[in-house]
């Protein structure tokens, strides 16, 4: 009898394992050195020999001189996702990238292209840590994606400015590869270090703005609020709002982190105050006049002083301003609050974020209300006299910054292949650059990001958004800090003065001393000749 | 079961086993368990079958693969009966390219949804390729994630003029 039962119990044991097994489903494997192993895998590689063979007849270099040669890639977030087929358990694959990967190995087959899928880029610090590590032991990436130019004073960066004056191999009738992309792009930290050099080769363009303000219309609607289109009109919504018992704003990031922690590059600093202060000292701060302010002319004007707030009256304006939206505009507790289900219950008039949840926001079938989503609202003259008129586009956005951009760790690829390294990296990065080949990249990733290639389409997800009006940002930065230390240590000094745990004269004496050492330090590190400049100190 | 171990002084040991549940009630219980789960999973499944998600129209078709276009999939979600299933959640995913407005709608009072489908884009040198489509309802499951879903193939043809009459990120670089 009790066999009889145990036999029965067996039975439904295997019955019900042998269902949870076809209910998790097959998980379609990815190597990263491409074999095949699947249906799928093959149906990859239909698209990546058309694709290969849409370079018959062009004149396409001979990599490592026909040699074998193997790079490491790590390519950020459009690296393809282990997934291939998408589920409704996990719906997002990433393909692209990894169609492109063969293709390319198909046109060169003594390349192979590998996947380094474990680069930490959590933080600056840990991608620091990691990359020290992984150099000392010779097993560091050769290509990176790590904040563009922001590590270039450690030395680690390939110069890609002389290969951009020549042609693009995978592009019919391109005289320079540097043509291929708007100018302007090349005057920004993503791409160009602090001599001018350009260190990282973008592939991207922000989907018009990186951040936005997503807003309850409804709300708006029942409390009489427009949309703020300026930095004053912000202050005047989130007032209303505070009014009438409501969170006004809910700054990016979870408690304790993003711009919920003060910092002196907070997305206000980057996007809505700092390039219009300095657009109005145009004449101090671009000093060639050609309306960019380059890398290195940045730090010239922190070297000379520009940026110091004991002595510029619209650096002191542009701090205050800063303060003025911590203490007047945020409701108290901000730091360590969590508002995400308070959104979706309506009860948050302003969320913070990039434009990466655009996609999934208009899914949210759990928010009880219609959302408008407007760009970063700019500081005008109503607010200061520090800045110029805010002007703005008639539709869609006004230069938008890079995205994605990638490096080429030069010591990492002399010690994996030498020049022929070197060589199979610079092919990679024109492979992707390619009209067709990142038009696939950018439709893949459903509007997060649009082309940065001349004559690409945008894509559809981003059409309605890209109706309003943008403010035209000036092409001008402003400094938080040139080294990582340097920039940390100014935050937590900012972060004093905004909580009034520090006095006026305190900040401005302790900010400058900071940002002083920090630029001493910079000026070692990148070795910048200083001969030329007025030292400001 | 508990082992007692006994030695007695000449160094022998004794060991002495007590079962403390029997095995039967063991088996009872784990049964029973085993019927519940088996219950849940027969419940869902009832449920799944019971419900019908219906492709009504895919507008245009075939479709041009551009991602200018927007393809309007309206679909009915309907019990055996015929009665219409509101407020549900439906959940699109495309598995050849392409994206959707907004991958998860619900139904109105009378069981119909719409999504909205962008195509993938189609380079020159590649030939157009049909796109299968799943939706799925996410909201029919009480114990065990069972959906009923539906997949439809969306026939896709190269668009007539290449040339994009939509915006082009030229437009925002000066």
């Amino acid at each position: 009898m009790v066999k009889c039962f145990l036999r029965i119990l067996s039975l439904i044991s295997c019955c019900l394992m042998l269902f949870a097994l076809v209910s998790c489903g097959k998980t379609e494997g990815k190597s990263d050195t491409g074999s095949k192993d699947s249906d799928n895998l093959s149906e990859l590689d239909k698209v990546a020999r058309e694709i290969a063979d849409s370079y018959a007849g062009f004149d396409l270099p001979k990599i490592n001189d026909g040699k074998p040669v193997t790079i490491k890639v790590h390519l950020g977030d459009i690296i393809p996702t282990l997934s291939e087929i998408p589920t409704a358990e996990q719906p997002d694959v990433f393909n692209s990238t990894e169609i492109l990967r063969r293709a390319f190995m198909m046109l060169f087959p003594n390349v192979t292209v590998e996947w380094a899928r474990t680069v930490d880029t959590s933080s600056s610090d840990a991608f620091l840590q990691y990359i020290t590590t992984q150099l000392n032991s010779g097993t560091a990436p050769d290509i990176v994606s790590a904040w563009g130019a922001s590590f270039a004073y450690r030395g680690w960066y390939y110069d890609f400015t002389e290969v951009l004056e020549k042609p693009n191999p995978f592009v019919k009738d391109n005289k320079r590869w540097r043509d291929q992309f708007p100018e302007y792009v090349f005057a920004t930290w993503q791409v160009s270090d602090a001599k001018d050099r350009v260190v990282a080769i973008p592939v991207s363009l922000a989907a018009g703005t990186s951040t936005a303000l997503y807003y309850n219309k409804e709300l708006f609607s029942k409390l009489s609020i427009n949309a703020p289109k300026t930095w004053e009109d912000l202050f005047t919504a989130c007032k209303t709002l505070l009014g009438n018992g409501y969170i006004s704003f809910s700054p990016w990031g979870g408690p304790g982190s993003g711009n919920r922690k003060i910092s002196t590059t907070l997305w206000d600093v980057q996007f809505s105050l700092g390039p219009y202060y300095a657009a109005k000292q145009k004449d101090k701060l671009d000093y060639n006049g050609d309306g960019i302010q380059s890398q290195s002319e940045l730090f010239r004007a922190a070297y000379e002083g520009h940026y110091f707030v004991s002595t510029n009256d619209y650096v002191w304006d542009m701090w205050k301003q800063v303060k003025r939206k911590y203490t007047t505009c945020l409701e108290k507790g901000y730091e360590n609050s969590d508002y995400e289900t308070k959104w979706l219950l309506g009860k948050v008039g302003i969320l913070e974020d990039g434009l990466w949840r655009y996609p999934s926001e208009l899914s949210n079938t759990d928010r009880q209300f219609e959302f408008g989503i407007i760009p970063p609202p700019a500081i005008d003259t109503d607010s200061t006299e520090f800045v110029d008129k805010l002007e703005y586009t008639e539709s869609g956005p006004y230069r938008p910054v890079p995205r994605a951009s990638f490096n080429i760790i030069k010591d990492s690829a002399m010690a994996h292949g030498g020049e022929g390294n070197i060589q199979a990296c610079v092919a990679f990065l024109q492979f992707l650059t390619q009209p067709d080949n990142n038009n696939m990249i950018i439709n893949e990733e459903k509007g997060k990001s649009i082309s940065i290639i001349k004559g690409s389409k945008v894509p559809p997800q981003l059409t309605e958004y890209f109706k309003q009006p943008f403010p035209k940002t000036p092409s001008f930065s402003w400094p938080g800090g040139f080294t990582n230390a340097g920039a940390e240590k100014m935050s937590k000094i900012l972060e004093l003065w905004v909580k009034d745990q520090i006095s006026d004269s305190e900040f401005k004496k302790q900010f400058d001393d900071e940002f002083k050492k920090d630029i001493m330090e910079f000026v070692q590190l990148m070795q910048i000749d200083t001969s030329q400049y007025k030292k400001g100190f | 079961m508990n082992r007692h171990r006994l030695i007695d002084l000449t160094g022998e040991i004794t060991l002495k086993l007590r079962g403390v549940v029997p095995i039967k009630r063991k088996l009872i219980v784990i049964s029973g368990i085993l019927i519940l789960i088996a219950a849940m999973l027969g419940i869902d499944y009832f449920r799944m079958k019971q419900v019908e998600i219906q492709v009504l129209s895919v507008s245009p078709s075939p479709a041009p693969a551009s991602s200018d276009e927007n393809v309007e999939i309206r679909v009915r979600v309907v019990r055996k009966g015929g009665q219409p299933v509101a407020g549900h959640l439906l959940y699109a995913l495309s598995l050849g390219g392409g994206d959707f407005q907004s991958f998860y709608v619900k139904t109105d009072g009378d069981g119909y949804a719409k999504f909205i489908y962008y195509p993938y884009d189609l380079p020159s040198y590649q030939k157009p390729r049909d796109v299968e489509i799943e939706i799925r309802d996410e909201s029919n499951s009480i114990f065990i994630e069972m959906y009923p879903k539906v997949r439809y193939t969306i026939k896709m043809v190269a668009p007539e003029n290449s040339d994009s009459d939509g915006l082009i990120v030229d437009d925002f670089f000066d």
